[in-house]
C-alpha cells in the first residue's frame, strides 16, 4: 500500500536538515526542487563526496539523499564511512539512496552499505516523500557486526510486538512501527533492502 | 563468530514530521511537480547534451573489446537517468537505463557488440529529436525492441556473476 498522492495528511520538513549529494548539477537541481517542495528549508547542496564529508563533519544532518554513484559506487562507499567513521548523532542518520542503475556486481554493495532504502532513478515526488516517511518510522533497530553497520534490513517483515494497540494520530503521517510499508519495485521502481536475501549476520 | 549489537536511535526525523504546521501531502506533491517543471528547459538542453556526448564516445569505440570505452559510456549513460523524465521524455530514461543494462552485461561477460550499442544510441537521438511528438504506441514499439537486444546478455551476465561470487 502507497501513500495517497491526494492526501490530505501532513507532515513537517521545515525544520529538517537535508543533505543533497548528487555529482550532475541536473540530478542535484532536481533533488533539489522536489525536497524544497515537500516544504525542507535547510538544504545542503554537495556535488562531490567531499563537501558531503565536510557537511557531516561540521552540521547535525536529520536526513541524508545520497546518489550511489552508478559507475563508480562511490556513494554506497560515503554510506559505509558514515556508518563505521562518524560520530553520532550522524552515524545514525536516515540514508535514502538514489540509483539510476545498479551494476549486478554492485547489488551486495548497495545491499550492505548501511543505507536505509534505495530508490530507482527517474525519481516522482510521491515516491520520494513516501520513503523519506518510512525511513522515519520508530523502532528499527540499528546493527553493528563485523560485517554490516547500519539499519536493520529485516525491518519492513517485523511484527509491532506490544501488549497494547499503538494509537496514531489521523492527521500526521503515521510513523509507528507497524505503518504500512511503502509500494515495492516494478511497479514503481523502487526496491527496498528488506526484499533482498539477507546475510547471516544481521 | 560474528559479534552483534543492536541499538535502538530516535531519529530527530520523526519528531520533526510530526511537528504542527507542515505541509499536507498532496500540497507538498503538487508543489514539488511545479518546481520540476520549473527545470523544463534546462533538462531538454541537458538531454540532448548527455545524447550527444554518448554518440560521441560511440564513435571512439575501437574495434575490438575494451572495458574502458563500455565504461566510458556507461557512465554518461547513467549520470542522463532521470533527466527525461523532467521534461517529458521518459522514454529517454528508459532507454539510457537499458543501455545501462547492457553495458553492464557486455562488461561482465568481456562481449564485444557494437551493433547492440548502436541501436541505443539511434534510439536516443531520435527520442530527443522528436520529444512529445512520438505517439505511446510507437515509443513501446521502440522500447520493447530495446528490451529484446538487452535481454540477450541478461542471463549469460547473472551466470558469469554467480560463477566468480
Amino acid at each position: 500500500m502507497g501513500l495517497d498522492p491526494k492526501s490530505r495528511t501532513r507532515f513537517n520538513l521545515s525544520k529538517t536538515v537535508v543533505l543533497l549529494f548528487d555529482p550532475t548539477p541536473m540530478g542535484l537541481a532536481i533533488l533539489t526542487q522536489i525536497l524544497s517542495g515537500f516544504g525542507a528549508r535547510k538544504i545542503h547542496r554537495c556535488s562531490t563526496i567531499d563537501e558531503a564529508k565536510r557537511v557531516v563533519a561540521d552540521f547535525e544532518v536529520d536526513l541524508m539523499v545520497i546518489d550511489a554513484m552508478a559507475e563508480s559506487g562511490e556513494g554506497y562507499e560515503f554510506v559505509r564511512w558514515l556508518r563505521t567513521n562518524v560520530p553520532e548523532p550522524n552515524r545514525h542518520t536516515p540514508v535514502l539512496l538514489t540509483a539510476a542503475h545498479t551494476k549486478v556486481s554492485d547489488v551486495a554493495n548497495a545491499r550492505d552499505c548501511g543505507g536505509h532504502f534505495i530508490v530507482a532513478k527517474p525519481l516522482s515526488p510521491i515516491v520520494v516523500l513516501e520513503r523519506i516517511i518510512w525511513i522515519a518510522k520508530e523502532g528499527r533497530a540499528f546493527v553493528l557486526s563485523d560485517e554490516y553497520v547500519g539499519p536493520d534490513r529485516r525491518f519492513a517483515k517485523a511484527d509491532a510486538g506490544g501488549d497494547h494497540p499503538r494509537r496514531r494520530r489521523e492527521d500526521h503521517v503515521d510513523l509507528s512501527p507497524d505503518a504500512a510499508a511503502p509500494a515495492t519495485a516494478p511497479e514503481d521502481g523502487a526496491v527496498p533492502f528488506e526484499d533482498r536475501p539477507l546475510k547471516a549476520a544481521s | 563468530m560474528s559479534n552483534v549489537r543492536y541499538e535502538f536511535p530516535k531519529y530527530k526525523l520523526t519528531q520533526q514530521l510530526k511537528e504542527p504546521g507542515g505541509v499536507a501531502v498532496a500540497d507538498a506533491v503538487d508543489a514539488a511537480k511545479a518546481n520540476l517543471t520549473d527545470l523544463e528547459p534546462e533538462c531538454i538542453s541537458e538531454l540532448h547534451k548527455a545524447t550527444a556526448a554518448a554518440l560521441a564516445e560511440f564513435q571512439r569505440f575501437p574495434s575490438a573489446f575494451d572495458a574502458a570505452s563500455l565504461q566510458a559510456l556507461y557512465a554518461i549513460s547513467a549520470r542522463a537517468v532521470g533527466i527525461g523524465a523532467v521534461c517529458g521524455a521518459p522514454a529517454a530514461d528508459t532507454t539510457f537505463i537499458s543501455l545501462c543494462n547492457l553495458l553492464d552485461h557486455l562488461m561482465a561477460i568481456k562481449r564485444w557488440d557494437v551493433e547492440a550499442i548502436a541501436v541505443h544510441v539511434q534510439t536516443l537521438q531520435l527520442l530527443v529529436a522528436n520529444i512529445g511528438k512520438l505517439t505511446p504506441p510507437v515509443m513501446e514499439q521502440i522500447l520493447a525492441g530495446l528490451e529484446k537486444v538487452t535481454r540477450r546478455y541478461r542471463q549469460e551476465a547473472a551466470s558469469a556473476q554467480a560463477a566468480s561470487a
